[in-house]
């Protein structure tokens, strides 16, 4: 039932997230309902169930656009595993920080896609302030997106009897 | 502990060498199992969107509405008198373009497409995608366009969407040809414009293109037509790309730089050709 739970946020974070139109004054970020649901799998769930949610969160964003396939999943993964280890250590589980990390995440996300692009000659076109504009776009919509992802993620997995880590 | 994270980090470092490097055959499998299965869920959306919108945007603006129809009706009656005074100019051009084996190059074949959703899932690249794909004959660097003018080129085809890259991006480039002055250029996106009254909106207007390194001594006026020169064997030539709106020397003075605004209405995409042949 994880899975099916997972599957389903993802696909519908998938959905949203390439629908909802961007803005100019975001850098044309998109509202990062993706990374969203794989930060909720990275605090609430195991470690490898974070990490399953992490890679498909990425794929489906890598197909969703033009980024090379793994991009995303990378970075995903990466933010992910990095919470799942610290999450007791450092972080409580209050709406509030999701709501930080979102931000935190939205923008080191966009950071990281482009060193990543760059790297491969693929951001020649795509300037600096332009990316720091994405970046604080994605940080804006990310602490808006991530607790409201928590949440409706939290409500239905208690919905079809799945607790998560924090409950636990 | 330490060694069940060793034997994940080694797992995962392997599946990521290999993700990130799989052959585009098998990335673009990937990609279309993803796109397909949302395709349809896309297009459900945008188009209950756009009827919502439509039937709003009615309700609200009754007004305007029986205005906009008078106007029209206007609008009818002077092109239908025009277009009489047309049809000696068509016979004259079509005789020219069949004198200059024109015909072939005009006459292009193009699989009307919507719109399913527009940007890239991540917003890097301004594009939009489309209900048809490989399926319809759709392949990757066909343009694509709407009556009023060049809109991009595709830039992925799956079986049953493509990715268009739109000309507004800085990443487009293509090359142009001045339609009075006749000289030639490239000319590159000019990204999405921070300015105006726009700029809040949620469907962007773009920067005006621009073509750079237009020679200094050529008078170009605000106004002309650019169109595509052919040159490059992607885009045919003689495609509307837009019009002039400004000219000003670069920053070294030795050569122009023509700003260019889209013919086509980059805000408003629903509708559009792919051209799929000559």
């Amino acid at each position: 039932m994880t899975f099916a739970v997972m599957i389903f946020l993802l696909l519908g974070g998938g959905l949203l997230q390439s629908l909802i139109p961007a803005t100019a004054l975001l850098g044309l970020a998109k509202p990062p309902f993706l990374m969203a649901v794989s930060l909720y799998y990275a605090l609430a769930h195991p470690r490898g169930t974070a990490v399953m949610a992490a890679i498909l969160a990425g794929v489906i964003q890598d197909s969703m656009s033009l980024l090379p396939v793994g991009y995303s999943a990378l970075c995903f993964v990466i933010f992910g595993v990095f919470l799942a280890e610290t999450r007791e250590k450092l972080f409580g589980d209050s709406l509030f920080t999701v709501a930080v990390l979102g931000a935190s995440l939205g923008a080191l996300t966009t950071l990281g896609l482009y060193l990543m692009l760059s790297l491969n000659s693929l951001a020649d076109s795509i300037p600096f302030w332009w990316v720091a504009l994405k970046m604080g776009g994605t940080a804006l919509l990310g602490l808006g997106v991530a607790p409201l992802v928590w949440w409706l993620a939290a409500m239905l997995e208690r919905h079809v009897g799945l607790t998560y880590a924090g409950e636990r | 502990m330490r060694d069940r994270t060793f034997v994940l980090g080694v797992v995962l470092a392997t599946f990521f060498l290999v993700l990130l490097n799989l052959p585009s055959s098998v990335s673009s499998s990937l990609r279309g199992f993803f796109r397909g299965g949302m395709a349809t869920y896309q297009g459900g959306v945008t188009r209950l969107l756009s009827r919502v919108h439509k039937t709003s945007s009615v309700v609200g603006n009754i007004g305007d509405v029986i205005k906009e129809r008078d106007q029209l009706v206007k609008e009818t009656v002077i092109l239908r008198a025009q277009l009489r005074s047309f049809d000696g100019v068509a016979r004259e051009n079509k005789e020219l373009r069949e004198l200059l084996d024109f015909k072939k190059r005009l006459n292009l074949q193009a699989v009307a497409c919507e719109v399913i959703a527009r940007d890239d899932g991540y917003g890097w690249w301004q594009t939009i995608r489309l209900d048809k794909g490989i399926d319809d004959g759709i392949a990757a660097d066909m343009p694509v366009m709407t009556l009023e003018g060049l809109v991009g080129r595709v830039i992925e085809a799956g079986a049953q969407t493509c990715d268009v890259l739109l000309i507004s991006d800085r990443a487009f480039k293509v090359s142009v040809r001045f339609e009075e002055d006749g000289s030639f250029g490239i000319l590159q996106g000019g990204g999405v414009s921070l300015y105006g009254d726009h700029s809040c909106g949620v469907l962007f207007r773009p920067a005006p293109s621009r073509v750079d390194y237009v020679r200094k001594d050529l008078e170009i006026k605000a106004g002309e037509w650019v169109v595509t020169s052919g040159f490059g064997g992607v885009f045919p030539a003689g495609l509307v790309v837009g019009r002039v709106v400004r000219m000003s020397l670069d920053e070294t003075g030795l050569y122009q730089v023509a700003e260019v605004a889209p013919a086509a209405d980059m805000a408003r995409l629903q509708q559009v050709l792919v051209v799929t042949g000559p």
